[in-house]
């Protein structure tokens, strides 16, 4: 976790340094600029019926949670790390943590007309009180399936690494050239995997974000 | 170093080398592959920025480009007043009368062209000011709620 802080501060510190970076960016400051730009995107367009003003006042806490999603997952694939999203109590207290103070927040501001959100508009009346009930359940499962999902995504993958790779060196200590031959195999599929579980940690911070 | 950190026992011969060896593997692949295909994503989005900010300074030049012409059509009318003065009787104007008004024309084309250069420079000030005030208040907002950088801020901006 301190690593991983280690390297948001430091990025956050190349863009903020000289009083707000350059004009002309350079790569670090793009790359920080090019999370900052999809993240505003994805409030806007996914945000709606609401002012621009009043949508930039979700930004700062989507933002955290994307980039702190995002360089945990990165920062699990270097070896020898830890992947601290690949442990239930973490992504389950995020997702508690989130849908408790969203729910909370809505109260806040809209008084018992949040409860609206929960009878989508054009449902006929006899269908209100079953819709209402499935809807009060999928709203409160979403908070379990956040965490559930992003914790076996994150688990899956870095098991499926290692047991091939143990597969790899079982077949390496062999000490047989049909062995070695053999494990070129698992050493191929642990490649590609590792690019894979690239892909699903950068997807699965994204997926995060926007099922928030 | 590989042997050093194994004989000190950091470095620990498991399943751990393979993935560490294949995670060096993909990045070396990925970087082969796909290098130039993102450093090439980010220069082209690094020269679009360059660009857009040559684009926005450069009403300036043709501001300099409309006081070029503005002069060019100045000279040309002074010539005209010149011929007009010459092809006017002599018998009536005085030799003095005719240097007068050339040298009352000379003197209102050279106020003319120091006050078109001095409302370029101004102009090119003023639009330089309402950049840095712009960026200003725009990162300001976004990164130092306090003031003590905004100099710095400002010198950058001025600079870029």
């Amino acid at each position: 976790m301190l690593l991983h802080l280690g390297f948001v501060l430091l990025l956050v510190h190349e863009v903020t340094k000289n009083g707000g970076g350059n004009l002309v960016p350079n790569a670090w400051q793009s790359l920080v600029e090019l999370i900052h730009d999809f993240v505003l995107n994805l409030v806007n367009e996914q945000i709606g019926g609401l002012s621009g003003n009043v949508k930039q006042k979700f930004f700062p806490c989507i933002l955290v949670t994307f980039t702190f999603l995002l360089f945990c997952n990165l920062q699990g694939m270097i070896p020898y790390s830890f992947t601290v999203t690949s442990h239930f109590l973490i992504t389950l207290g995020l997702s508690f943590s989130i849908f408790i103070g969203i729910t909370i927040v809505g109260f806040q501001r809209n008084g018992l007309h949040f409860l609206s959100f929960l009878l989508p508009a054009g449902v006929p009346l006899p269908l209100a009180p079953f819709l209402v009930l499935l809807e009060l359940i999928s709203y409160c499962f979403r908070a379990l399936s956040l965490g559930i999902r992003l914790f076996a995504n994150m688990m899956a993958g870095h098991s499926l690494v290692k047991i091939l790779s143990g597969f790899a060196w079982t077949m390496l200590c062999m000490n047989d050239l049909l062995y070695f031959i053999g494990d070129l195999g698992p050493l191929f599929i642990v490649i590609a995997l590792t690019g894979l579980e690239l892909g699903v940690a950068i997807l699965q911070a994204y997926v995060f974000t926007i099922l928030i | 170093f590989i042997c050093a950190s194994s004989s000190k026992k950091i470095l620990i011969y498991n399943e751990e080398m393979i993935v560490a060896c294949c995670f060096i593997g993909f990045i070396i692949f990925s970087r082969k592959s796909l290098g130039k295909t993102f450093k090439v994503t980010l220069d082209g989005r690094i020269e679009a920025i360059q660009e857009e900010l040559q684009q926005f300074l450069n009403p300036n030049e043709v501001v300099l480009l409309e006081s070029n012409e503005q002069q060019r059509l100045l000279r040309i009318s002074l010539r005209i007043c010149g011929t007009v003065v010459e092809s006017l009787p002599t018998a009536r104007c005085a030799p003095k009368c005719e240097k007068t008004v050339q040298a009352l024309l000379c003197r209102n084309l050279n106020v003319k062209l120091a006050r078109l250069l001095n409302a370029i420079s101004s102009r090119r000030i003023r639009l330089q000011d309402d950049i840095v005030t712009g960026f200003h208040l725009s990162v300001s907002e976004r990164f130092v709620p306090g003031s003590t950088l905004k100099a710095s801020i400002v010198e950058l901006i001025r600079e870029g």
